[in-house]
């Protein structure tokens, strides 16, 4: 009985976890407090309360698919992964500047981003005031977890895959996330360099209900350095994230019906990785710091050869 | 064996979990909404050069839809326009009058075109004080005073127009709409 509850509570625990992999995009019309949020702006404020969510969101998407650059010519590779993702979260993604509706003045103002505080308010001689809506996420780190599988090798070559499908979940809705990429050694065309060298391309996709679509690519050049069951691992990448945003704007000066389609892009490009990595047979534990427009930390744990 | 694997697995990915999940809360502050707008509509149809009218709106109206438990309501604008020019009206004429709600004025206009508010414009526009519009802080102190208190809107509040024009023989529709701002408790 002991064993069966304590089973439970990880299986709950690891379910809250799962469901981190929709946190960042749990905007379906199902009415969570996300997508009530969003779905008051019009699409001239919605870009300025969201970017920092979308910044997060790829550069969590984007990392930890790779813990070493040395990859054997020939070989068998098989490591299944549980990578999470946390995105700092400084004050420049709590504020965005924003100009209120009229009859306000059409003065900007800066106000909060959904990781902010309050929002900003505008008064009128009229002796109405008019509120930017709130933060809805108070984070220092944003999270994402989602799991890996490493298959490989063959002429230098690994592939990753990543596949998470979780079933509607208290307030969040059904989400879907798939990933696919490859990595290639460098080194085998370059043996005399003292250090690991490979590239890689990934690509994922999600989507969580009818209210949002994002694709995220990474384009990554690799090194590292192995000592004994310690690997130094780094990296540069460009990646891109784009975000498909769908809702009936419901706010004032709305018609009914009125559907606003956005395509928000990510503003997070260029990302520098340093980690280590910890191989201890067949367990691999693995930490880097990727650093761009915002800085995002990931870690693995990991099962295979 | 395989189901002491998947615990241990479970448990160590379980590990994460206080780590990723630093500091995360979700829906800390307050909900804002915009409340649904409400519309008085009139209907002028006279032979004479003046006119009148009354509607009602339920205020409760504002927070239709809203689940969420409803903190306060205040307005945010109050726009006007007037369409359905017909019968020889022509969007030339002018107006002066008042509009109110339960009696206390909310905009008075003076010698204000027709074709003024051909499409939907807040009487809080300030380009609008030069053509003879001007808007009534004791209406919407009013409202607001209402607004206050979502828990105890009267179902029946009274929008009222009267005026003149510098025409006889009057057919327009005129609508007036309600716009508010709703705070949930977070």
């Amino acid at each position: 009985m002991q064993r069966q509850r304590l089973f439970k509570r990880v299986t709950a625990k690891v379910m809250l976890l799962a469901v981190t992999v929709s946190a960042f995009s749990s905007m379906s019309f199902s009415q969570t407090p996300f997508e009530d949020a969003v779905k008051q702006l019009n699409s001239d404020l919605v870009k300025g309360y969201l970017q920092p969510f979308i910044n997060s969101a790829s550069a969590n998407i984007n990392a930890g698919h790779y813990s070493t650059a040395q990859i054997a010519d020939m070989g068998f590779t098989l490591r299944l992964q549980v990578v999470g993702s946390g995105t700092i979260i400084g004050d420049a993604e709590k504020t965005y500047t924003a100009t209120p509706p009229e009859p306000f003045t059409q003065n900007p103002v800066e106000t909060a981003t959904v990781f902010g505080e309050q929002g900003a308010s505008v008064s009128h001689p009229a002796g109405m005031t008019y509120y930017f809506q709130n933060g809805q996420i108070k984070a220092s780190i944003f999270p994402s977890v989602v799991p890996q599988l490493t298959v490989g090798n063959l002429f230098g070559t690994q592939a990753v895959v990543r596949y998470a499908s979780i079933p509607e979940f208290h307030d969040f809705p059904r989400s879907t996330l798939f990933g696919i990429g490859a990595q290639h050694s460098i080194s085998r065309y370059l043996p005399d360099v003292p250090v690991d060298l490979a590239v890689g391309i990934y690509y994922n996709n999600f989507s969580v209900g009818d209210f949002i679509e994002s694709r995220a690519m990474c384009y990554g050049a690799h090194v590292s350095k192995s000592f004994s069951i310690i690997t130094a691992y780094g990296g540069l990448q460009y990646q891109t994230a784009s975000m498909d945003v769908n809702y009936t704007y419901t706010g004032q000066g709305s018609t009914p019906n009125s559907t606003i389609s956005l395509q928000l892009e990510s503003e997070v490009n260029v990302v520098a990785t340093i980690g280590l990595d910890f191989n201890l047979g067949i367990l691999h534990i693995n930490g880097d710091a990727n650093f761009g427009k915002v800085t995002a930390l990931s870690g693995g744990i990991g099962f295979g050869i | 064996m395989h189901h002491a694997f998947v615990r241990w697995f479970l448990s160590l990915s379980a590990l994460c979990a206080p780590l990723l999940l630093a500091s995360c809360e979700l829906a800390t502050n307050p909900l804002l909404f915009d409340g649904s707008p409400l519309i008085a509509n009139f209907t002028v149809n006279t032979t004479g050069n003046s006119f009148s009218g009354s509607n009602t709106i339920n205020l409760n109206n504002v927070v239709s839809g809203i689940e969420l438990d409803v903190d306060s309501v205040s307005v945010i604008n109050v726009s006007i326009i007037i369409d359905s020019l017909s019968g020889g009206t022509l969007a030339s004429t002018t107006i002066s009058g008042t509009g109110s709600i339960d009696g206390h004025t909310l905009v008075t206009l003076s010698g204000v075109a027709l074709s003024t508010f051909s499409s939907e414009r807040s009487i809080f526009d300030p380009s609008l004080s030069a053509a003879g519009v001007t808007y009534g802080s004791d209406g919407i102190s009013y409202v607001n005073n209402m607004l206050e208190h979502p828990e105890s809107l009267p179902s029946s509040t009274s929008i009222a127009v009267s005026g003149t024009a510098s025409q006889s023989g009057l057919h327009f529709k005129a609508h007036i709409k309600l716009y508010t701002q709703v705070f949930t408790h977070p």
